[in-house]
């Protein structure tokens, strides 16, 4: 995720009219839009056609964000009611995960291990939707516990507890609590 | 922190730097010095940083930018078309918009940069400055047709003809610097070459979008107004800075009695540039067109003609660099992608 302190220049330099901003913006942040919509959908060309509504949404939006909240808070924010709207608008389906898709778990020292970005990203799918949603605000657009609940409407310390449940269960999903401390 | 589940709920919140009592990071610690259970759950956590996340795909940055510009082209586009010409200036209301009249403009647009466009459309409006990155992403698999159960090694010789369309006057290939391109812009992912004034007294002419170019000067590129005359509906117009009119062809060849215009996977910002091969295609890296593409045959005028692996040159084709001064490729450096026109 971009450090917040770039994306703060780069926003007051798109809101000026300064175009080049605006895409090096998007371009710093898109792994992080295409992750989120990618693990919501699971859909690879779902996920792309959500992350260019995300940033059409936000360059139409740009003037209304006033810099109170961390731009990654609200682009968090706008990510996830685009995909929610997909979804509700019934042209996309956010797919859940079939355990027989689950990856072969590593074993052995997970520091050997090689979990790959397919394997996390399976994985992430077999998370309830809520913790989910709170991992990916904190592991993919580097929310605070707080900046996340406030976007999902929920007290710090269900954040904290939705992520860390979400961490325990990715770990077992993916064997890294096989094989002793690193 | 009393037992494990507790400190390895910790654990996580001190690994997003969500714990920030002296005490309870203290505490943690001292826990995990003693308890095998708790260690090994710190170091899975760090084990799960270090799993890759997926990353979005390359193309994709480049496909939201081109939809982006084009976005913020039609706002202010219609936000010119709304405001009409400047007084004094040569321009004139343009007839028959095709965009939207109830498209977004977004506000903040609106209050940074329309006032480019509202001080005067004939003269300064063309220079709105955005960065449309047009690439044209074909629709190339679902046009393969017979003519890809045909092998590389029938290597036919295909019915060919010069397309009557401007050909770039540029240096014979050969040369160790490249020559300056002609003056080529990009529409819609098509190749276009600049020609001759229009006549705006007696053309029509039709509000089609916008392109992004410097034309040729050294300036950073700038969106231009770019018109179709039902006359010529081939061609583009362009509304330029000074207020006057310009006619750009598009730039074709005929292959098989069908009609294809050059592309460019790359922007072409001012006149000069070289269109590329379009990004759907691998650039090759053997004279023999692979990995990407294969020789299909060549022309009626000996010029070689290459197809994407398992497609059809209906689809569109690639031509080699070093093509002779007659040809519409002629003096570009790099392969070239010719698509079917409708």
């Amino acid at each position: 995720m971009a450090a917040p302190s770039d994306d703060a220049i780069l926003v007051e330099a798109a809101q000026s009219g300064d175009t080049v901003a605006f895409e090096r913006l998007m371009r710093r942040n898109l792994d992080a839009v295409y992750g989120h919509a990618l693990r919501f959908f699971g859909d690879p060309a779902t996920a792309e056609d959500a992350a260019q509504e995300v940033f059409l949404n936000v360059f139409r939006s740009l003037g209304d964000f006033d810099g109170r909240a961390a731009f990654s808070t609200w682009l968090y924010r706008v990510t996830r009611n685009v995909c929610v709207d997909m979804v509700r608008r019934g042209k996309r389906l956010a797919t859940p995960i079939d355990p027989v898709d689950l990856p072969e778990t590593p074993s052995g020292d997970f520091s050997d291990a090689s979990a790959t970005a397919a394997d996390l990203e399976t994985a992430v799918r077999t998370l309830a939707p809520e913790d989910r949603d709170a991992f990916n605000a904190v592991a993919l657009f580097g929310l605070t516990y707080v900046e996340a609940g406030s976007v999902l409407g929920v007290p710090t310390g269900t954040v904290k507890s939705r992520v860390f449940r979400a961490r325990r269960n990715l770990i077992a999903v993916l064997g890294l609590d096989r094989g002793g401390a690193s | 922190v009393t037992d494990c589940r507790d400190m390895e709920l910790a654990l996580s919140a001190l690994h997003d730097g969500a714990l920030a009592a002296a005490d309870e990071i203290a505490a943690v610690r001292d826990h995990c010095a003693t308890c095998a259970s708790c260690s090994s759950f710190a170091g899975a956590l760090r084990a799960l940083d270090g799993v890759p996340a997926s990353v979005a795909p390359a193309a994709l940055a480049d496909r939201i930018a081109v939809k982006v510009a084009a976005a913020e082209a039609q706002a202010l586009a219609i936000a010119a078309a709304a405001a009409g010409p400047a007084p004094g200036a040569p321009g004139r209301t343009l007839p028959g918009s095709r965009l939207r009249a109830d498209a977004e403009v977004p506000a903040w647009l609106t209050r940074t940069r329309l006032w480019t466009i509202t001080g005067g459309i004939g003269v300064s409006a063309a220079a709105v400055v955005l960065a449309l990155l047009v690439t044209q992403n074909m629709s190339l698999r679902g046009q393969m047709d017979e003519l890809s159960a045909r092998g590389a090694a029938s290597a036919p010789t295909i019915e060919y003809a010069p397309a009557g369309g401007p050909v770039a006057s540029v240096a014979p290939s050969g040369q160790s610097a490249p020559a300056k391109a002609p003056d080529y812009i990009l529409y819609t992912g098509g190749v276009y070459l600049g020609g001759v004034s229009v006549d705006t007294a007696t053309s029509t002419l039709t509000t089609e979008g916008s392109v992004v170019t410097a034309l040729a000067s050294s300036e950073p590129p700038a969106a231009v107004v770019a018109l179709r005359s039902p006359s010529d509906p081939g061609s583009v117009v362009l509304l330029l800075p000074n207020g006057s009119y310009r006619r750009f062809a598009p730039v074709v060849r005929t292959l098989g009695g069908r009609t294809f215009q050059l592309q460019s996977g790359v922007a072409l910002s001012r006149f000069g540039e070289w269109p590329r091969l379009i990004s759907a295609i691998q650039e090759p890296t053997a004279a023999d067109g692979s990995p990407s593409l294969r020789a299909y045959g060549t022309d009626s005028a000996g010029v070689p003609v290459y197809v994407q692996i398992g497609a059809a040159p209906s689809a569109g084709f690639a031509v080699a660099p070093g093509t002779a001064t007659s040809d519409p490729a002629a003096g570009n450096p790099n392969w070239t992608w010719w698509a079917p026109l409708p």
